[in-house]
């Protein structure tokens, strides 16, 4: 037991409490700095954990119960384990980086306290999600964090797009969140409890296939839908509209990790469907692929990183589709890292050329600003997988390996390559595209310290983390995999000359899409570019087909719900009936209150008689 | 003793069917003491001597002198025709068929054959200790009642005094 | 029948005297006699009990229902004498103040 436990998530939402109540009367300068803590506070209690339970984390704290009724008991119960307090590691430090970071991005723009509250709750939803012991409380979480992300990226309300950007976010999260919640009432209808471990054992104990097939499709679907996968991807790309920094938390810290941190963590229930996990990597694989593809093709320097998001987070779930969620894991934190830092330096670069998103109009920040293009290189490096020197080469090459070994690994490691051979491509067509060639001076733009500092630290965690982990057979350290190995079992691993292959492939190929970004770059500046291949520009066209088909289906259920549910059936039926009978009960009444005393001495008679009739009856 | 039961019972029912529809209050008062006697009688067959005594010391002795002065009081009464009326009316036939299906369950819920059934004499002193013993809180909290009584009838008449006054 | 039985029908035909009393007269003082009548119905009913089942709190009863009985009445004549000053009549269906409005 460890009854300090909820200090992690309790910082972040305190924070939030604080300046939703006194935040007028602190004033701005106060309630960023006071907000910038919370998560730095929660980073150190969670540093705290890593040195004194490194080697076996597993603290349980249960705060309270939160209801109980008959055998359905929810209770606010926190759990760290390994992959929670990696989850949690990513979700305090980087969010704290990040909050730092906006310190003086955002510095005199409008509505700088709504901003920090929701990061601050956002930071808090998360920890929650993370660190929840039963599906309640995850599920708490996950609709906090789904409630700050929309209201973070639509935070530009002003502008029209801004605002429709969130609610699309919102929607097409919804529709995981809903059969994520249905999936939850089917677990708990069959097994009754809603503590995670006690289900899982329960499960692999005593397995209903029809409900596991149902519930796991359900949850899986929500998943997806939180961590942007194919075809619940649309809502990313768009939540662009928001501040970057408000990026960068959305996809390295919080929310779209969510998804993997919920599979992994649900993995027996997956594990317990025959076929299941090869679904998900197959869909990982793909939307890998896909997303991939659709980033070449991108202007826009956040939608390039969008959909480099998605197609990153797609590994991770190949990841663990192939049973190999350490590795996913390893490389949710890699992609946290870099991601963040990718975000921050987009949104200075996009400062710096006044609000313009087109990476066209870019080049030749490299003299301009030196300690942002070496960042923003790392960070490009680890995307793209450098051999040797980038932390995603650790990860990203290893899930790739482990791909091959899986049931028909073929199709899903030729997936995978394809992926990673465009995603060096376009990473490095964006780097080429904004920091080299001719210089287009942009406005002058000075770092401050407290932007600095989170892009120097991530930069050097883009290429120094992967090193906790290198492939087998290398030497070097390899703490990560036997780190989880008692929590996540084996890592399916390459051996011998088959991962001397692989490895050889994989390196080649990143280097093969370095060249081909270089190309694709010149390609652009000539006018060219990729970008004028409309299928990949418009994302294969799945966003547009969405947008032209769906909404009529939605508003014609909601049509129905208007008119026929609410109209017919609640307005006139129930609430009509409601009103007369209160109508005619008035009536009554007031004919019966009238102050005559022998009427109501009539009417306590009759309640007499209808008292003895009652014990009559009961007797 | 059968038969004066019987007949006790005819006489307190007559009696109240003219309580029930006599006009005068006088008269009702003067009914409502005989009645006050027969209840008395019957007491003395259920075998509470005490209790019939203080019925005929209090309610006849007290309690019918308080009506009989608050009649004089009054004085004759002027009878106005109100909207209560029509609730009367309805309220009759309510009343008796009441009565009708209150007999009839009577009849029908009554244990038949009714066990034999002899009063047993209780003395005065046993009334006494259990007035005094376990019921004494009761006892001395109606006390404090009745003193309570004296006081809101103070009260009552004392607001009367002062608009007289006035 | 035995006298229990015919005491018990004698308290029920109180009752219902009772009850005609209070809901059908208008006059307060045969309200008022009809609540004593209730009370007295209560008494017998006591009684009865007391002595069917052969305790003494029967008899206990009976006096407290008596003492009660009184002590609702002088204050409730009291109020009657002044009800009659104040609205001119002692009919029931005068006092209609509980509807809220001066009068019905």
């Amino acid at each position: 037991m460890a009854d300090w436990l909820w200090l992690i998530p309790g910082f972040p939402l305190l924070g939030a409490l604080i300046n939703a109540g006194f935040g007028q009367w602190l004033g701005v300068p106060m309630v960023k700095r006071l907000a910038a803590l919370m998560p730095l506070l929660s980073s150190v209690v969670i540093l705290v954990i890593w040195l004194e339970h490194a080697t076996h984390p597993e603290l349980v704290d249960r705060v309270w119960t939160w209801m109980a009724v008959g055998s359905f008991v929810a209770e606010i119960g926190l759990r760290i384990d390994a992959v929670s307090l990696v989850m949690v590691s990513i979700a305090a430090f980087a969010g704290f980086l990040i909050h730092l970071y906006s310190q003086q991005f955002l510095a005199g723009d409008y509505g700088e306290r709504r901003y920090y509250f929701y990061l601050n709750l956002f930071v808090g939803g998360m920890l929650v999600l993370t660190m929840a012991d039963n599906l309640l409380l995850l599920y708490l979480g996950w609709e906090t964090v789904g409630l700050c992300s929309y209201a973070l990226v639509a935070h530009w309300y002003r502008q029209k797009k801004n605002a429709w950007a969130g609610r699309k976010a919102f929607v097409v999260t919804r529709i995981g969140d809903t059969t994520f919640a249905i999936g939850i009432f089917l677990l708990f209808a069959q097994y009754h409890t809603l503590d995670i471990h006690r289900l899982l054992q329960m499960i692999s104990g005593q397995p209903v296939p029809s409900v596991l097939l149902a519930a796991s499709v359900l949850v899986l679907i929500g998943a997806l839908a939180k961590s942007a996968q194919f075809p619940l991807h649309l809502w990313l790309p768009d939540s662009m509209a928001g501040p970057s920094t408000v990026s960068a938390l959305i996809h390295a810290a919080t929310m779209v990790t969510a998804g993997v941190y919920l599979s992994i963590r649900l993995l027996p229930l997956f594990a317990a469907v025959p076929g299941m996990l090869w679904v998900i990597a197959l869909l990982g694989a793909w939307t890998a692929f896909f997303a991939a593809s659709c980033g070449l093709a991108q202007v826009d320097i956040k939608r390039v990183l969008a959909y480099s998001t998605i197609s990153q987070l797609g590994y991770m779930f190949l990841a663990v589709g192939i049973g190999a969620p350490a590795l996913g894991l390893f490389h949710l934190l890699v992609h946290a890292c870099f991601k963040a830092l990718l975000f921050m330096a987009a949104g200075a670069v996009i400062s710096i050329y006044a609000e313009d998103h087109d990476i066209r109009h870019m080049g030749g920040l490299k003299n301009q600003q030196p300690l942002l293009r070496w960042t923003f290189l790392a960070g490009i490096s680890a995307l793209a997988a450098v051999p040797l020197i980038s932390a995603g080469f650790y990860s990203k090459d290893a899930i790739i390996d482990a791909s091959w070994l899986a049931p028909h690994g073929a199709l899903l490691y030729a997936l995978a390559l394809a992926a990673a051979l465009m995603t060096a491509a376009y990473a490095f067509r964006l780097y080429f595209l904004v920091f080299e060639g001719e210089p287009r001076v942009g406005e002058p733009y000075q770092l401050g310290w407290g932007m600095k500092i989170p892009l120097l630290i991530l930069a050097v965690a883009s290429i120094g983390i992967g090193w906790l982990q290198f492939p087998p057979g290398w030497p070097g350290p390899h703490l990560w995999l036997p780190w989880l190995r008692a929590e996540l079992g084996p890592t399916p691993e390459p051996s011998g000359n088959l991962a001397l292959v692989l490895e050889t492939v994989g390196a080649a190929v990143t280097l093969v899409g370095i060249w081909l970004g270089y190309l694709a770059a010149r390609w652009e500046r000539q006018g060219r570019g990729l970008s004028r291949i409309g299928f990949l520009a418009h994302a294969w066209y799945v966003d547009a087909v969405a947008l032209r088909f769906l909404p009529p289906v939605v508003y014609g259920g909601a049509r129905f719900l208007r008119l026929g549910v609410e109209h017919l059936l609640f307005r006139s039926g129930i609430l009509g009936g409601i009103r007369e009978g209160l109508q005619w009960g008035g009536v009554g009444l007031v004919w019966g209150e009238n102050g005559l005393v022998s009427r109501y001495v009539a009417f306590m008679g009759f309640g007499l008689l209808l008292l003895l009739l009652l014990l009559w009856g009961g007797l | 003793m059968m038969p004066l039961a019987l007949i006790l019972v005819l006489l307190v029912i007559a009696v109240l069917a003219a309580l029930a529809y006599e006009a005068t209050p006088m008269r009702g008062a003067v009914l409502f003491g005989i009645l006050l006697l027969l209840l008395a009688l019957l007491f003395l067959l259920l075998e509470a001597p005490f209790v019939a005594a203080l019925e005929v010391i209090l309610y006849l002795g007290a309690i019918l002198v308080l009506f009989l002065f608050a009649i004089m009081l009054l004085g004759p009464e002027r009878e106005a025709n109100t909207s209560g009326q029509r609730f009367r009316r309805g309220a009759g036939p309510a009343l008796g068929l009441l009565c009708a299906l209150a007999l009839v369950l009577g009849l029908l819920l009554l244990p038949q054959p009714a066990p034999r059934f002899v009063p047993h004499p209780l003395s005065i002193a046993q009334i006494g200790a259990a007035l005094f013993g376990p019921w004494l809180w009761l006892m001395e909290a109606l006390a404090v009642l009745l003193f309570a009584v004296i006081g809101a009838v103070l009260a009552i008449h004392h607001g009367e005094d002062d608009r007289e006054s006035r | 029948m035995n006298l229990a039985d015919i005491a018990l029908v004698i308290a029920f035909a109180l009752v219902l005297a009772g009850l005609t009393l209070v809901l059908l007269r208008r006059s307060l003082i045969f309200f008022l006699l009809g609540v004593e009548l209730l009370f007295s119905a209560a008494m017998v009913i006591a009684l009865v009990g007391g002595a069917v089942w052969q305790r003494v709190d029967g008899q206990i009863l009976a006096l407290f229902l008596m003492a009660m009985s009184g002590a609702a009445l002088a204050p409730t004549l009291a109020l009657l004498l002044r009800v009659r000053k104040a609205f001119g009549g002692s009919s029931v269906d005068t006092l209609r103040h509980l509807r809220g409005g001066r009068d019905g």
